[in-house]
């Protein structure tokens, strides 16, 4: 029971996958610790259209990677120069992703991202990394942001 | 690579000494295992070898990929760990240290303060969207701080940061930088004592602060800085200056020699009060006898100010602010009290502002800013 105010109550957050298990399972985590409004997206384009219609700004997006019609790298790269109307740049944006390569953790950090999360989540640590992704806010530099080169597939 | 061999014993396999050629892999395979002290020693080790410019990519990447991860993901001490490593390595890359410094403080401020891969965009960005009070103290205490840096760090910091700032002898500050200060701190005792304690002052400076000083710090000026020792002269309008004639004249020449007598300036000094100031620097602009200048000023700003202003030779766009606070200044003078300087200049700024306001006067940007230093929105 939470008998103190949650942090994570009143945040409005988005998980994109394009798998629906796992869609479903990272919106599960994010209630499990807490969170209370969950919007889903199975690609970076759906996620898009969803993320300009809202009448408040999403507070956390998690997305898994690899995706097709805009990966979670390129959804990221849309936040981070601005492309996204009504959010916040330095909005906290979470990866998901189950094989970490050296070039994917590079252009995750390039681009600022607020939280790493290698699948399958351990559902220990998954509060911990959220709390964290929310505390560590990055000053926005779109221009430096723009210049990061992203296939479509990763 | 051979493959690690995982075993709670020492750390998942992972040991001081095959970190050379560890990959995220085998990180990632064994992480599970780890302690926080296997992880801190792990992440310690990695980013003391760290070398940005060695020959060495794979090892480099890939070293720098788990710190990454670590810093993500790894509990607060372990992230703590790498901080103090990367502060202390003189080669560390920037995306770790940028990654570090926008993280918890007990992580950051080790690397705000020491670690040379920041650029001072870098570190600028962070005083101004972190508004992280400590942060920018660290960032004060860099044995190099930039013009810039110091800047930024005024307009944004509290009086802590610029206690930092000051007793930073090596920390760039410029003119523009210390009358911000002044403008922001300048009632603060401590922060009129660090300003005094600077091995050099420009004149304008040491004799802004002198107008202002407890006699403990005129008197550090006077020696340190060759300030005229604190007298009060009694003019119209609220007055402070000190020095002979011979020697108030004499630096405002300097100042206009060091193009230091701008538009702003003028207009800032007759929002403080500084009638003798304002009136003694448009008589130097203008080759005009000084008490002319204040008699005519006083029977009638707008009429008289506007001639002495095309002389001067000074932006006309400015000359409706100087107008409003010149008769501000003098409605203020007449009608309220002068015991609190402050409130006495928060007045006129107020009634300036309602002046600008009630003529309907185009305020440009840099003007808005202005007044915005001061708290009033145009």
């Amino acid at each position: 029971m939470r008998l103190i105010e949650d942090p994570l109550a009143q945040l409005l957050c988005m998980v994109v996958d394009d798998d629906a298990e796992h869609c479903k399972h990272l919106a599960a985590n994010l209630k499990k610790v807490g969170v209370k409004q969950v919007l889903s997206a199975a690609c970076g384009q759906e996620a898009l259209g969803i993320l300009t219609a809202q009448p408040r700004p999403v507070d956390l997006i998690l997305a898994d990677v690899q995706m097709p019609n805009g990966n979670g790298l390129q959804l990221l790269q849309a936040l981070r120069v601005g492309n996204i109307k009504g959010m916040r740049m330095n909005s906290t944006f979470v990866l998901a992703t189950a094989s970490a390569t050296v070039g994917l953790i590079q252009t995750a950090s390039s681009l600022d991202a607020n939280g790493f999360v290698v699948k399958p989540v351990n559902a220990d640590k998954f509060e911990a990394t959220i709390l964290k992704a929310r505390r560590t806010v990055f000053p926005p530099s779109p221009h430096r942001h723009a210049e990061i080169y992203i296939p479509d597939e990763i | 690579m051979e493959p690690i061999n995982p075993s709670p014993v020492d750390g998942g396999g992972i040991t001081q000494a095959n970190l050379r050629g560890l990959s995220t892999a085998d990180y990632l395979k064994a992480e599970a295992k780890l302690t926080v002290e296997e992880k801190s020693a792990l992440a310690t080790g990695l980013a003391r070898a760290l070398n940005a410019h060695s020959g060495d990519g794979a090892h480099f990447t890939e070293s720098e990929a788990i710190l990454r991860l670590l810093i993500w993901n790894a509990e607060p001490r372990v992230v703590e760990a790498i901080g103090n490593a990367v502060a202390a390595n003189p080669l560390a890359p920037r995306s770790l240290a940028w990654a570090l410094a926008n993280d918890d403080e007990i992580a950051a401020l080790p690397v705000l303060q020491s670690c040379a891969a920041l650029s001072d965009e870098d570190l600028v960005a962070i005083v101004e969207e972190s508004g992280n009070f400590s942060k920018m103290g660290a960032i004060a205490g860099r044995s190099v701080v930039s013009e810039q840096i110091s800047r930024s760090l005024v307009q944004h910091g509290d009086e802590s940061t610029m206690h930092s700032l000051l007793a930073n002898v090596k920390a760039v500050i410029s003119d523009d930088a210390f009358g911000d200060m002044l403008d922001r701190f300048g009632q603060h005792a401590r922060v009129q004592e660090g300003v005094a304690d600077r091995e050099t002052l420009s004149p304008s400076i040491a004799l802004r602060l002198a107008g202002s000083a407890n006699a403990s710090v005129a008197a550090k000026l006077a020696h340190r800085h060759q300030t005229p020792p604190p007298r009060i002269v009694q003019m119209p309008g609220y007055v402070d200056e000190g020095g002979s004639e011979e020697e108030l004249n004499r630096h405002m020449s300097k100042l206009i020699a060091q193009k230091s007598l701008s538009e702003v300036t003028l207009v800032h000094h007759l929002c403080l009060g500084n009638f003798d100031f304002f009136c003694r620097a448009l008589s130097a602009l203008t080759g005009s006898v000084k008490d002319d200048v204040c008699a005519q000023i006083l029977e009638s700003p707008s009429t008289h100010l506007a001639q002495y202003w095309e002389k001067g030779l000074l932006p006309r766009e400015w000359l409706p602010i100087a107008s409003a606070a010149a008769s501000a200044l003098i409605h203020i003078d007449q009608n309220y009290s002068k015991a609190d300087r402050q409130l006495f200049s928060r007045n006129i700024f107020d009634r300036t502002a309602a002046l600008l306001k009630a003529e309907k006067v185009s305020i440009s940007d840099g003007q808005k800013r202005f007044f915005a230093r001061h708290g009033i929105r145009l």
